[in-house]
């Protein structure tokens, strides 16, 4: 899993990344989060979220 | 030059412009000119999918499939498929989205715009819960965009791939009920 997330902060680093990709990064976060019951950073992360956030993987605009 | 001009626009995330340039030129455009016709209804056809105009999306896109595939724009003939999958995906007609991108990936060989046929497989098969299956298609987009390079693909697929790692912890968790502590 760090080996993953560490692939995504080298792309967000390079800078290819439109914005409502990153905030995909940041909503996956929040979900895996929650699965393993870790509310606090969970929390944290959706608090980042926008509104315009849309989590289906086939969709994007 | 309405041609160029929605491709620049597609290219710069321009969608309003992208759809009405693309609709003058294809009234513009020779009904000879299969080239011309098939890319500007796949940008038509791509706009409108971002933009959530699906209904419109699948007409522009089946136009482009027809013109594209009778004059043998490869590029443009895959990329109409896999977004007529992406229409019925997001209609939630999944078994007709993995049978457009099931058909892409026989067309197409090593083609980059594959990544999104078998990124879009590998997230059928997550829905389906056929985790094998999806890490499969998930290598095989992964493979495939080494040579196309875009980011966001990549990063779809790394974030499925964490959803897959996770989802196979916890089928490892999980233990069926048995009903032995019933009565």
């Amino acid at each position: 899993m760090e080996a993953i997330f560490g692939e995504l902060r080298r792309l967000e680093k390079v800078g290819e990344l439109p914005e409502l990709a990153r905030q995909r990064i940041l909503d996956c976060q929040a979900e895996l989060a929650l699965r393993r019951g870790d509310l606090e950073t969970a929390r944290s992360l959706i608090d980042q979220a926008t509104s315009r956030l849309d989590a289906h993987p086939f969709y994007r605009s | 030059m309405l041609t160029a001009q929605s491709n620049l626009a597609r290219t710069r995330g321009d969608l309003p412009r992208t759809i009405d340039l693309s609709r003058r030129a294809l009234e513009c455009v020779p009904e000879s000119d299969l080239i011309d016709h098939s890319l500007l209804a796949l940008n038509l056809g791509l706009a409108y999918w971002h933009t959530g105009q699906n209904d419109a999306a699948e007409k522009a896109l089946s136009d482009a499939q027809q013109t594209a595939q009778a004059c043998g724009n490869a590029y443009a003939l895959l990329t109409a498929i896999i977004f007529l999958g992406r229409v019925q995906a997001v209609r939630g007609e999944l078994r007709q989205a993995a049978g457009f991108y099931r058909t892409a990936v026989q067309k197409g060989g090593q083609v980059p715009i594959l990544a999104i046929a078998h990124h879009d497989l590998a997230a059928l098969y997550y829905e389906w819960n056929k985790l094998e299956a999806c890490r499969v298609e998930l290598e095989l987009a992964l493979d495939l965009n080494r040579y196309g390079g875009n980011a966001e693909i990549q990063a779809a697929t790394y974030l499925l791939q964490a959803r897959l790692e996770c989802a196979c912890k916890d089928s490892r968790r999980w233990k069926p009920y048995s009903g032995s502590s019933a009565g």
